[in-house]
């Protein structure tokens, strides 16, 4: 909310100092965001002048040529404004003034030379788009500069109040606490006035006086519609509101007063002089203010007459029987209505405003008839004419009620680790508007303001204390609590430690939104999606069953910035609709480009389907996981089909790596092959935890090193070589290595050469030459015969 | 005898002007080898007469080691120049870059959450998770934020269903734990959480670490302790830090508390908006009505809860400008850290 500093002074005798102000304010919970003056760029020739005479230019019917008074001489501006008024005042910038950084210069206008101009509150930088020029009601001296009044030093803050202190979005709220905080007295605003001895024309009649416990309504006759005054339009401004006219400005002046919003009615529309506040009936229709027509249901409170709904209580008037130029007679509304009955207003139909702000955050019920005397009190300062009847108030029985809320001294003590002091504390609370009702030396029986609405229990009435007395006045200590056997809990090592041997490999963390397209979402896995209701962007709509498209998408990123080699991984969670929804913790990794930056010492190499389950298997490794199988089934669209497995530990499926499918590379326009893993990282923790490192021994004999070449078909795998010599159960084999894979030039089409090292190691004694050489060509002959290969 | 001498002075200049081991070869064999000088002086010896014979020999002998001496000198230094000469050959370019595996990086963020909770254990907390699709009730509701309470305005909230939401805090950890465990409770809450908010100063997922102590006689002192005690071990003992008044639904008495800011050290800038600080986390005593919402006995037991935006932390922290660097994951940003 902004606040008025020039404004606060009509209730409190502010510190000279502007600092102290924003400071004891942003301590105590009311943080100044922003300081603002608004008018530090008006040019100090710029004159109110009054308009004497308008006439259409002889030549060009847009334009009108007006004459002004600047009190000493008359002016000919030409003006294309259409609400130029004989008789109203205004803002002219003369010849050789400034206007937003640009200097105002006589200019012709067909015949006629515009002596200067005649600004819109847009010219003046205090709106962002204006439909006329400003006109306003001035009973000051005309000719008088306009920085006398819209002064450079006239400083505004913006502050941020939490929702639980409505009482503060006013002008007074705020004087009110720094009446408290300053120990300085708070002045309340006059609200007497001539008021004739006639009751308002009108019969009141709450039907829901939960939702509405009191409402007053007020009379007035005689009325004219125009501009406000300058002083009034001033600082509706610098609250960030716009003039609209006399009756309405009013209105808005008393909100940003005293907190109460007020509606009027032209009380010409009003039928039958009455007002009802009811539930609305099912698809009843309201046309709003702003023009919106909503169908309403019983949930909706509405404020009626004899026939239709005028308002949509607390939120906003209707089209129907708002204010406009003819209105000659007004009823005034101030009432209150309760929060959770707007809140629901205002979501369900999307509708909200400065009013139904407050009355969402609680407006005080006993300053009803209060807000109302200080607008007809204005209202005739404004027009002297008008006649004001007496108020018809009508309120709930039990709307008087006060909390009563005990404070305890010790418990004060026991929360805060401090004794405020009892005097101290009595005289805080007095200042925030609290009453002692009864007092003995350890509790004090308190009944609160009723604009507190956040005050209900002894808690409230401690953090009042220790607010004022200032936070930043306590001692601070350690608290006693025993410390917990906490070293990292064994989930967070393991991922930790995954992820950390990723980043000494080579690899860049990146931390993804889990939420993509829905589209992306099911190219990776096709069971049902779930999907958020009201999403940012379409493009993030559905939550993530796999880190692999965040990790793409951070792939084409980088490729389009000229990051070619790319080594990624993300750990995060994934989400899956099964009987309930469950979240996963899944790891993905991503390889595309060349093994190392170009550099003098190493070879430009591409990555391959094996760099990546390198660190997969460096992963298990170091994991001590072993019963990995490594299976060129159940392979996912997206994949390769040949280029691709699937992971299973001890049996279970806990992941996949591969090529991604030249199809889909294609589809998303990437010139690069791009290689993917993806584990659950669940999973992987359960065998992590069921691992254990054990030592075993290892024989003092030497070892005899034995190669085979063999030729063979391409289709057979390593692991079928490996597992016919280990179901040999040949004890003295203790390694069995790949060391080798060719084919091409010298080896025959559909066949591959392969070269398997075998390490012989016995723990009784060394190996001879012909033990071995009887073992090794046993193996060499079973091989042969089982795969058709050749020795090379 | 003075053809001893002219022998010496012969052999040492001829010694004196070779440069290689093939050429000291040559010397050797020219004095001791088969048909060498030396070698035929001592065949000189069997032809003199007796009594001359033994001083002859004594002589020859004497030069043979003279020479032999020599050689072997010379060679230990040629030797020694032939290596130099090899090892000044064989000189290699230190400037250029060694051979190296490139090297990858930890994410900001889970480094900054790391920090965080590395200090947190060093104050004997335990560590809680809990899942990010939350219901309505412990995001919300059990924390004292009923439907359509304005305090929910504060956290514009994903919806999954009518009941469900992406947690829009980790503070929903909280109430799991509490209802799960009873007091001492001293846990914190890292993870993932949610806004419905993008612009330039939000990100709709972002992270937070929390933080929750019930005991008995938990006092807002000690709140305040545990925070200055944090704040200093993350950015710097010399750290100043201020505790300002603000609402949470969850807590009461509830504070914002700032740093004095980093950059300008008090005086003002454009990073603390002039104000000299820079808001950096929110925290408060539980408010009792949620302590009866997992049913604690607020008479018995009191705590303090707090709660730090993780991003927030590690643009202070690594002075990053903008909160969207951390999403992007452009290789250029990750591996500066």
């Amino acid at each position: 909310m902004r606040i008025s500093l020039d404004w606060l002074k009509d209730f409190i005798d502010l510190p000279e100092d502007t600092n102290r102000i924003i400071e004891s304010l942003t301590l105590n919970g009311f943080q100044v965001e922003n300081i603002i003056k608004p008018y530090k760029s008006i040019h100090k020739d710029l004159k109110i002048v009054k308009i004497i005479k308008a006439d259409p230019h002889p030549s060009r019917e847009e334009l009108t040529v007006v004459r002004i008074l600047d009190n000493v001489s008359e002016h000919t501006v030409i003006c294309g404004a259409k609400n130029v008024r004989v008789g109203a005042t205004g803002v002219w910038a003369p010849p050789g003034s400034e206007v937003s950084g640009h200097q105002i210069n006589e200019r012709k206008f067909g015949a006629i030379e515009s002596s200067g101009m005649l600004l819109s509150l847009m010219e003046l930088g205090l709106e962002e788009k204006s439909t006329g020029i400003w006109l306003f009601n001035f009973k000051g001296k005309i000719g008088t500069r306009l920085s006398d009044i819209l002064k450079p030093d006239d400083t505004v803050l913006e502050i941020n109040i939490t929702p639980n202190r409505g009482d503060a979005l006013s002008h007074i709220g705020i004087a009110r606490e720094l009446s408290a905080y300053f120990d300085i007295p708070l002045r309340t605003p006059p609200i007497d006035f001539e008021s004739v001895d006639r009751e308002s024309p009108i019969s009141i009649n709450i039907e829901n006086d939960t939702a509405c416990p009191i409402y007053q309504g007020t009379y007035a006759e005689n009325i004219v519609i125009k501009e406000s005054e300058i002083k009034i339009q001033k600082r509706l401004i610098e609250s960030g509101l716009r003039p609209i006219n006399n009756i309405v400005d009013l209105s808005n002046y008393i909100m940003l007063e005293t907190g109460h919003p007020t509606h009027t009615f032209d009380y010409n529309y009003l039928k039958g002089q009455k007002i009802i506040v009811r539930n609305a009936m099912d698809q009843e229709k309201i046309t709003l203010l702003n023009g919106v027509t909503l169908s309403l249901n019983r949930n909706n409170l509405v404020i009626c007459d004899e026939k239709t709904a005028l308002a949509l209580a607390g939120i906003m008037g209707g089209e129907y029987s708002s204010i406009v130029d003819s209105t000659d007679k007004i009823l005034l509304e101030c009432a209150v209505f309760d929060p959770d009955s707007i809140r629901n207003t205002t979501s369900m139909h999307n509708v909200s405003s400065d009013s139904s702000y407050r009355f969402a955050r609680g407006v005080d019920t006993s300053t009803v008839d209060y807000a109302s005397k200080r607008f007809m009190r204005l209202l005739k300062e404004e027009l002297p004419d008008a006649v004001v009847y007496r108020g018809i108030l009508v309120k709930r029985g039990d709307i008087d009620q006060k909390k009563k809320i005990r404070f305890r001294y010790e418990k004060c003590k026991r929360i805060l680790n401090r004794d405020c002091g009892r005097d101290f504390i009595k005289k805080i609370l007095i200042s925030l508007g609290f009453k002692i009702d009864e007092e003995d030396s350890e509790s004090i029986n308190l009944t609160g303001p009723s604009h507190r609405y956040d005050n209900s229990m002894e808690e409230d009435i401690i953090e009042e204390v220790a607010r004022i007395y200032g936070y930043n006045r306590f001692g601070i200590r350690l608290p006693h609590t025993e410390t917990f056997d906490t070293e990292l809990n064994l989930k967070d090592a393991f991922t930790r430690k995954i992820r950390y041997l990723l980043s000494n490999l080579g690899l860049s963390e990146v931390i993804n939104y889990t939420f993509i397209s829905e589209d992306t979402n099911s190219i990776f896995a096709t069971s049902e999606q779930i999907l958020i209701k009201n999403p940012i962007a379409q493009d993030m709509i559905s939550m993530r069953k796999s880190i692999l498209p965040s990790l793409i998408n951070n792939a084409i990123l980088n490729i389009s910035r000229q990051n070619k080699n790319i080594r990624l991984f993300e750990s995060g969670s994934v989400f899956y609709k099964r009987e309930e929804i469950t979240e996963e913790l899944h790891l993905g990794i991503l390889l595309s480009g060349n093994r190392f930056d170009r550099v003098w010492s190493q070879p430009q190499i591409e990555y391959d389907f094996y760099d990546l389950k390198g660190i997969l298997e460096i992963i298990f490794d170091s994991l001590k996981i072993d019963k990995i199988n490594f299976l060129a089934q159940d392979i996912p669209n997206f994949l390769h089909p040949r280029i691709a497995a699937t992971i299973e530990i001890n049996g279970k499926k806990t992941g996949l790596l591969g090529e991604i499918h030249p199809n889909l590379l294609k589809k998303l326009d990437i010139r690069q092959k791009l290689f993917v893993a993806e584990l659950n990282l669940d999973i992987l923790f359960e065998a992590f935890k069921e691992a254990a490192i054990l030592f075993k021994a290892y024989s003092p004999f030497p070892a005899v090193d034995r190669d085979i070449a063999l030729v063979i078909d391409r289709q057979i795998t390593s692991r079928e070589l490996i597992n016919e010599i280990r179901n040999m159960n040949i004890p003295l084999i203790e390694e069995i290595e790949i060391f080798d894979l060719y084919e091409g030039k010298g080896i025959e089409e559909g066949k591959k050469s392969i070269g398997i090292a075998l390490k012989y190691r016995s723990g009784e004694s060394t190996l001879t030459d012909e033990v071995i050489e009887k073992i090794h060509s046993k193996i060499i002959d079973n091989l042969s015969k089982k795969f058709y290969a050749r020795l090379r | 005898m003075e053809k001893f001498e002219n022998i010496r002075t012969e052999f040492l200049s001829e010694l004196n002007n070779i440069g290689s081991l093939k050429e000291l070869e040559n010397i050797r064999l020219k004095y001791l080898g088969a048909k060498g000088v030396v070698t035929s002086l001592l065949k000189e010896i069997g032809k003199l007469p007796q009594e001359e014979r033994k001083p002859f020999g004594a002589k020859v002998n004497e030069l043979k080691n003279f020479i032999d001496s020599h050689i072997s000198e010379k060679k230990e230094t040629l030797f020694a120049e032939e290596i130099n000469k090899k090892l000044i050959y064989e000189t290699i370019d230190i400037t250029l870059p060694g051979r190296k595996i490139p090297r990858g990086s930890i994410h900001p963020i889970s480094r900054t959450l790391e920090n965080i909770t590395d200090i947190f254990f060093r104050l004997g907390y335990e560590i809680e998770y809990g899942p990010e699709i939350e219901y309505d009730k412990y995001n919300f509701e059990m924390l004292n934020i009923p439907p359509l309470h304005p305090a929910r305005d504060m956290q514009a909230t994903f919806y999954i269903s009518h009941n469900t939401v992406l947690r829009t805090h980790t503070s929903p950890v909280q109430i799991r734990t509490m209802l799960k465990k009873s007091p001492p409770i001293k846990i914190i809450s890292p993870g993932t959480v949610y806004r419905c908010d993008s612009d330039a100063t939000h990100t709709p997922m972002f992270h937070q670490v929390e933080g929750l102590l019930v005991d008995r006689d938990v006092t807002f002192e000690d709140l305040l302790g545990t925070i200055v005690f944090f704040l200093k071990a993350f950015f710097g003992e010399d750290t100043k830090t201020r505790f300002r008044a603000s609402y949470f639904p969850f807590t009461e008495p509830s504070a914002e508390v700032d740093i004095q800011c980093q950059i300008c050290y008090g005086k003002g800038c454009n990073i603390c908006k002039n104000t000299g600080f820079l808001e950096v986390m929110g925290c408060g005593m539980v408010n009792p009505v949620v302590l009866r919402n997992v049913n604690i006995n607020p008479e018995q037991f009191t705590g303090f809860a707090f709660g730090m935006g993780v991003e927030r932390m590690a643009m202070l922290k690594y002075r990053i400008p903008d909160l969207r660097l951390f999403f992007e994951n452009d290789l250029r940003f990750l591996r500066q850290f």
